[in-house]
Order: structure tokens, then sequence, then C-alpha cells
């Protein structure tokens, strides 16, 4: 991969271990930044870290050899660095307060210049709403980007919808090479294959927690708006949507009925102004953008079933059966058929849930 | 003099005959037992000893040999007590009439003299016979397991003294009268049924379809939730074993020594090995002789797992070849045995560590890491040979208090019966659908499109893995041959696809 030398720039600057980000910005304000602030930046950092170490840095940056190698150890990953100074590096992430210095990639980096939403949520989320969260994210992502985390639950759902278009983008916690947690590798190598993964951590970054909380600014920071699918009363997933709010983002929120821990911190935030969204169409229509819902043919059985959920919430399938008038094993087939057409989850102990 | 006496010797479930050979020669006292007998083999003489004198005979006082023929096979267990002590009394000349001829005899004495039950007896019993072998001498109490087969002679006797009355003539004694199955098979009953499992309509099912087809099914559900009362219900709605069937079950428990009075085994065994089973008690082994592990003593009946994921990995994984080829062959040093082992397997799990992840009225307290890392201890390819995978809810206080229980066992067993018969059509033989290959599904289960069109869209979008698609094909196959449907419809494939909750790649 060849870069300009503004690029370069920033990525050797990034690589330089054992500075905060602001630091590393001041570094690159006085290295290459704007004439005549040379020597204000370059004074701020020496002394935030030293003249000797100063002088180390300044050397190593020069190193062609250090630069070789940098390049070398990014190339053999198959990583492609985005900077600010790069075509595809997004406005709307440029504008956030702290931008990242490179965004490390792999995949279609072309789909950061796209209109992104992000979707986040809990660990923990009940199953119909992860159902939701996947069929949101599967009509979504035919129009806009998904840009999600790689956690179970909310965030695995966003991308097991996003990958059915291939619009989407997983922004990683630390370095590609420790994928957190390690048990999603194999879907995070589909959303490679077919999406992008992006990181703001050289590769060799291990994932510590506070990078969690850095790295929702950067989904918040890619995105128009953030749709929270289910959030407890204290989560990461509001700390996306309070960035994405500080931003300047438009915020969607799932509403969740009453007494269910997951659905606190969304029901909080609708209650603060947030968009309550029950339909894709919601989002799409607050960007003004649309697209044409397939509407899927429906057997009078299998109207009857979806229409008892509705009425009367997660059910048992023998209430189903019940209340239908058919036999239990025939409400399983209805049921199932309704499952595969994405309309009803199941929650575990036969219970199942209206989409 | 020298006295011969046939008995026989097991292997497996194989009786070969061992000639015993007595020979008594002048010279100075002694007792020289020889042809590769074991410690329990070695010891008779003592017993022999005490039981000749306690019969009022005499051991005689010479030199005595006995030799146990062929020599390269080891001799186990305690039946050549009695064969070895009549072929002492008649090289002795105490019984010199006495006509051995075509004669098999198995016994271990005690002091007293009188005759002990033996383990084996029924397939020492049915090998002999095959080898053109129809007398017999057996102990009284093993009268019943040779009670069921036809065409032979045997008498079983209480004592020593009787069976030298019956080789020289001097007394007469009838021989053991056949008694008649079916009449057996009547009066037995499980002592269960599934109409006292109240609720459960969706396990019930499941568990229709999977004795129907053969299946082997694993219950999830919590603690409390009925899935050992449910797994022991299986046998009652499984097809009443045959003749044939119940004489290969019998053997194998013959051999294990764990017949009952009854001396045929005319229920369904369930077995139920506690999980710190080791994988030799499961499939079989030990040390000189190699007995029958709970795989085989679970043979055309149900080997139930309580909490599958607390068995060993290893015990489990043992059960993976087993469950393909229906029968286990255990190879030691001292040679290989094959046992038959063509169990149902039903096993049953906690949803989740905490047991109540799907529960109605118990909040889960796992996380998701934790629930995966739970089911991940069922590995992949024992989990492709479970053709089902069933829920069981949770039962809440007033369901155990109502009367409603629902179809009772007869029920669903004539239900299930004719399913076996259009099986048993299809394939020509008493195959099942659980064991169909590649070539039998292509063959017996064509798919229209609009099923084509439904299982694809159900891999789709319930992100199934791939191996389940040939489960989900056969269950679909089990489910419309409960419909007597000849194609497989478009509602069998959904049926089948809503048991496979552990298949779905990550919750």
């Amino acid at each position: 991969m060849t870069y300009s030398q503004s690029e370069l720039g920033y990525i050797i600057a990034d690589s330089l271990e054992g500075f905060t980000y602001k630091q590393k910005a001041c570094f690159l304000a006085a290295v290459c930044g704007k004439r005549g602030e040379h020597i204000k930046y370059e004074q701020i950092l020496i002394k935030s870290v030293g003249g000797g170490v100063y002088n180390k840095m300044r050397a190593l940056f020069s190193s062609e050899a250090y630069r070789a190698q940098i390049l070398e150890r990014l190339d053999a990953r198959g990583i492609v660095c985005v900077t600010p100074e790069s075509a595809e590096y997004p406005e709307r992430l440029a504008n956030i307060p702290a931008p990242p210095h490179v965004l490390y990639c792999r995949g279609r980096t072309s789909l950061l210049k796209g209109e992104c939403l992000g979707i986040v949520g809990s660990r923990r989320t009940p199953a119909s709403t992860l159902a939701a969260c996947k069929k949101f994210a599967g009509e979504i992502s035919r129009v806009m980007t998904v840009v999600t985390g790689v956690a179970d639950g909310a965030d695995s759902a966003a991308v097991k919808g996003g990958l059915e278009s291939g619009n989407i983008i997983c922004v990683l916690p630390g370095g590609m090479d420790h994928i957190y947690p390690s048990s999603n590798s194999s879907l995070l190598k589909s959303v490679e294959e077919r999406g992008l993964i992006i990181s703001e951590w050289q590769p060799h970054i291990a994932v510590q927690r506070y990078m969690f909380t850095v790295r929702n600014r950067i989904i918040a920071g890619l995105s128009r708006g953030v749709l929270v699918v289910s959030a407890p009363k204290k989560s990461g997933a509001l700390i996306t949507a309070n960035y994405a709010a500080d931003y300047g983002r438009e915020v969607f929120a799932f509403p969740h009925s009453l007494g269910i821990s997951a659905g606190e911190g969304c029901n909080e935030l609708i209650k603060n102004g947030a968009a309550l969204c029950t339909n894709p169409l919601d989002i799409l229509g607050a960007f003004g953008l649309e697209y044409k819902a397939e509407q899927q043919p429906l057997t009078p059985g299998e109207r009857k079933v979806l229409c008892f959920l509705k009425d009367n919430g997660r059910s048992h399938v023998q209430a189903v059966a019940a209340g239908v008038g058919v036999m239990a094993f025939e409400a399983v087939t209805l049921l199932s058929s309704l499952e595969i057409k994405g309309l009803v989850a199941r929650c575990g102990g036969n219970n199942y849930e209206a989409v | 003099m020298l006295a011969k006496v046939t008995s026989f010797a097991l292997v497996g479930l194989d009786g070969i005959p061992v000639e015993v050979e007595a020979d008594i020669n002048r010279g100075m006292t002694s007792y020289e037992l020889v042809g590769l007998p074991d410690a329990a083999v070695k010891e008779s003489k003592e017993r022999i000893y005490s039981a000749i004198h306690n019969s009022r005979m005499r051991f005689p006082v010479n030199r005595i040999t006995v030799n146990l023929a062929p020599a390269d096979i080891k001799k186990e267990g305690s039946h050549y007590d009695l064969p070895i002590a009549l072929a002492i009394l008649k090289a002795g000349e105490q019984i010199g009439g006495a006509d051995f001829g075509g004669l098999v005899m198995m016994g271990e004495l005690a002091l007293d003299g009188s005759i002990r039950p033996v383990s084996g007896i029924l397939p020492a019993l049915i090998s002999a016979k095959k080898r053109g072998f129809t007398k017999f001498i057996i102990p009284a109490k093993n009268a019943n397991e040779a009670a069921y087969i036809e065409g032979v002679e045997v008498y079983a006797l209480n004592t020593l003294s009787e069976a030298v009355a019956l080789v020289t003539g001097e007394r007469r004694f009838s021989p053991v009268e056949t008694k008649s199955f079916t009449a057996v098979l009547k009066s037995s009953s499980y002592g269960t049924d599934m109409a006292l499992v109240k609720g459960q309509q969706i396990a019930k099912r499941a568990l229709e379809i999977a004795v129907a087809g053969w299946h082997n099914i694993l219950l999830s559900g919590p603690p409390g939730a009925g899935k050992t009362m449910l797994a022991r219900c299986i046998p009652t709605i499984m097809p009443d074993l045959t003749f044939e069937e119940a004489l290969e079950v019998t053997q194998i428990h013959s051999v294990a020594g764990d017949l009952s009075e009854e001396g045929i085994i005319s229920l369904r065994p369930f077995r139920t090995p506690h999980h710190t089973a080791t994988t030799v008690s499961l499939c079989g082994g030990g040390n000189s002789k190699i007995k029958p592990g709970e795989i085989s003593k679970a043979h055309k009946g149900v080997l139930f797992l309580d909490e599958l994921p607390e068995y060993s990995r290893s015990a489990l994984e043992a059960l993976r070849q087993p469950l393909e080829d229906k029968q286990i062959t255990v190879s030691r040093a001292g040679g290989a045995v094959t046992f038959p082992a063509d169990f149902m397997l039903c096993a049953s799990m906690n949803p989740c560590p905490c047991g109540n992840y799907g529960s109605t009225f118990k909040e889960c307290t796992c996380t998701p890491a934790q629930i995966k890392k739970y089911r991940a201890k069922i590995s992949g390819p024992l989990l492709d040979r479970i053709d089902l995978q069933v829920e069981v809810d949770g039962v809440k206080y007033e369901e155990l208090a109502s009367e409603e229980g629902g179809e009772s066992s007869a029920e669903i067993k004539k239900r299930v019966e004719k399913a076996r018969a259009i099986q048993r059509e299809r394939f020509g033989s008493p195959m099942t659908n659980a064991s169909m290959g590649e070539r039998e599904i292509k063959k017996y289960c064509q798919l229209s499109p609009d099923c084509e069109r439904i299982l694809k869209s159900a891999f789709e979008r319930l992100s199934l893995s791939a191996r389940a698609r040939s489960r989900i094909i056969k269950v679909a196959r089990t489910i419309a041959d409960l419909d007597y449907s000849a194609e497989i419809k478009p509602q069998h494939i959904l049926e089948a696809t809503s048991y496979r909750n552990f298949d779905v790649k990550e919750q």
C-alpha cells in the first residue's frame, strides 16, 4: 500500500508508542502542522515529555528503517490505513472533538464515506429485541451502512443483519490482533470479507477497559444517527448515545415494556427526547431516505397466531395453541414458519414473542 | 480312567465349547488343573472337594489331572465346578455307568453340594444349540433363563447328588418347561405412563417423534421441570420387544450377571448411569473377562444421560462410534469382543448454568459468555447425532395441581407402531429413519420445491449450521410417517426445524 507524505506522517506519528492521544496530536502539529505553529506545539510537547524524549521521537519519526518496518507490519496483516489526510476519511468523523489519527481498516474502506447508522445495545438483550435488531439492521443496511461493535447480544445481531447486504462496519475496541470476545472472530471474518472492520489502535495493542468507551465515540462519530436497541441504566450503549447527542447526531431508541432491566436506559432516552423507533422507516424517514419493504404473504393460520402474539405479548406455545384453537404441534409449525419469516422470535422455554 | 464332560466358555456373547477332561492315575496324591484357568476356576478344587464329600461320595486320592480344552482360551467364572466334579467322579469310577454324551453342563458348587446360579447361561445355551447340543444341566435358579428356548432338553438341578442321579440314570427328571414369551410380555409393566406427565405437550410430541424414528433426543429445561420423568416414559411408548429382541437383550444382561428372577427381559431397558460414569463403565471392558457396559445394557432401550454436560468429555466422545454402528467392539490385550449397542440416547441438560434461561417466572443470571461456555461442553460431533433438541417447560404449581394429563402411553404407542410399520415397509428391514445415510435420504426424502424453499430460508434466517440439514430432513420424514403422508410436506419441515434449539450458531 502506498501513502502520500502527509498520510505517512499520521501513520508514523501514531505508531510511536507510549504517548497519549494529545501528545501525538502535538507532535503531529509540531512536525507537519501549519507553518508558524511548529514552535508553539514543540514547546508544549517538550514541557510534557521532556526534551530528550522529544528528540528521540523526531529521530524515530524521520528514520527510514523505522518507517519501512511499520508499513511492513501493516501490509503483512492486510491493513489499510485511513488518516484525516486520506480521501476516504469521513467528514463526519473529522468533525468530532478528538477524531482518530489513523483508522486501521480491513475490508471495503469505501463504506466509510457512506451514510451510516450506529446500532448499539446491551450484551444481555431479550431474544425478541435481538430478532428485531437483526431485522432492522438487515433492512436499513440496504440503504445505509450499519456501524456497530463486536460484542455478543445486540452488536452481533446487528452484524448478522448487516451482513445480508454487506453494508456493515464493525469498530473494534482494541487492535486487530486482539478480537474481543474471541468467540466472535468467525463473525468478524465474514464482516472483513463483505463489509469493513476498523480500529483506531495499532494491530498489536491489546484491549483494555477504557478503550470501549473511547471506541464508542467513533461509532457515534461515523454515524448520522445512533439506534439504541437495548440498554440497562448504566451501559456502553448509553455512552454511545450521549456521544451522538453531543455531536449533534440523531438518537433513536426502541421502546421497552416496564420491568425489563435491559430496556430501562432506552425508555430513559426516549423520555429525554430521543426518537422512539418502531419501524426501520422511522429512521430512514428522519434522513429523508426510504426503501420498499417486502410484504411477506401469510397464511390465515399464521395471521391468527401473529395477532394472538401481538395481543398477548410473550406467550408459551401451549397458550398460543389454546388461543388459536389448534394442537400444540400445529402451533409449533405455524410459529416456526413465522420465525423463518422473521416475524416472531423464540425466547427460550418454548416461549415466543412477536417482533 | 479318563472322563470327558462338555461345558461352555463365553467370549462376549459367543459361547465356545470347552472339554473338561479328568484323568486319575496311580501316583503321589496331587491335583493339577491345566488349560488356562483363572483364579475363580483354580479355586474350584476346594469347593469341589467339600461338595463331593458332603454329597456322601469320595474325592479320589490319587494323581488327578484336570484339563480344560481348548487350552488357548482363558477360562473364567465359577460355572466349571459342576462339570469338573462330575468328570472327577467318573474318572474315579464312582459313577462308572454315567453317560455324558451330548450333555452340556454349567454350575457353581456350594460346599454343601448344592448348585448355585451362574451368569451367562442364556448366551451359552443359544450358542450351544447352534452347535447342535440339545441336552443341558444348569442350576435350578437359572431355570427361567432357559425356559424360553425351544427344541432343547434342559435339566435345572439343585444339588450335585441330583446331577449324579441324572447322569447315571438312577432317577428321572423332567426337563424345564418352555414358557410363552407373550404371557410374560402381558404381565409386565413399566409402572409409569405419559398420562401422568402434566402439560409438556411439546416435549411429549418430540418424544413421540423420537421413538417413532428411533432418533436420539436432548431435553433441555430448568431444574425440576420433569425431564427425568419424561425420559422414564420413553420405554412406555416404544413398540413391545419382539421375542428375538428380548433374547438379544437378555443375553447381554445374562453375561453382565444382572438378570432378575424372571429369566428373560421383556421390558425395554432404561439405563441411567450417573454422570461420574467412566468410559469403561459406559462402553464395556474389564480386566480379564470383558463385560458389557451401560450402552450395551441399554440395547433396544433407552440410555438416559441426565445432566449431559457433567459427564466427562472422554466418556461422551466414546459414545459417538456406537451411536453410528449400533454396536461396540471392546478391544483388550486378551482379545476383542463385540457387544450390540442399539440404544436410543436421551440426554437432558439445563439451558444455562443457573438453569433459568427462558424461564417465565425466574430471571436468568448468566452472561451470554457463560451460556455459550456451558453449551460448548457438548461437542459438535456428538450433537450431530442427536436429531431432536427440545425445551422442557418449567412447571408452575397450578399445573402440578391440575387434573389435566393428556394421552396415555398406549394411545401414543399405537401411532408409533404404525409409523414403524411404514418404515419397515419402506426399507424392507427393521431399519429406522434415524439411521438413514445420505443415499437413503436422497432416495426416500425427496423434497418438493416448496419444501426446499422453506428449508433454505430457515437456514438463512435462523442461521442454522449446515450439518443440521440432513437431521431436519430425517426428522421431517418421521413426522410425515406419523402423519401417514407419503411425501414430506412443508408443515413437516417446519415442525422439524423447531426442534433444533442448539443448532442455531449462537443466540
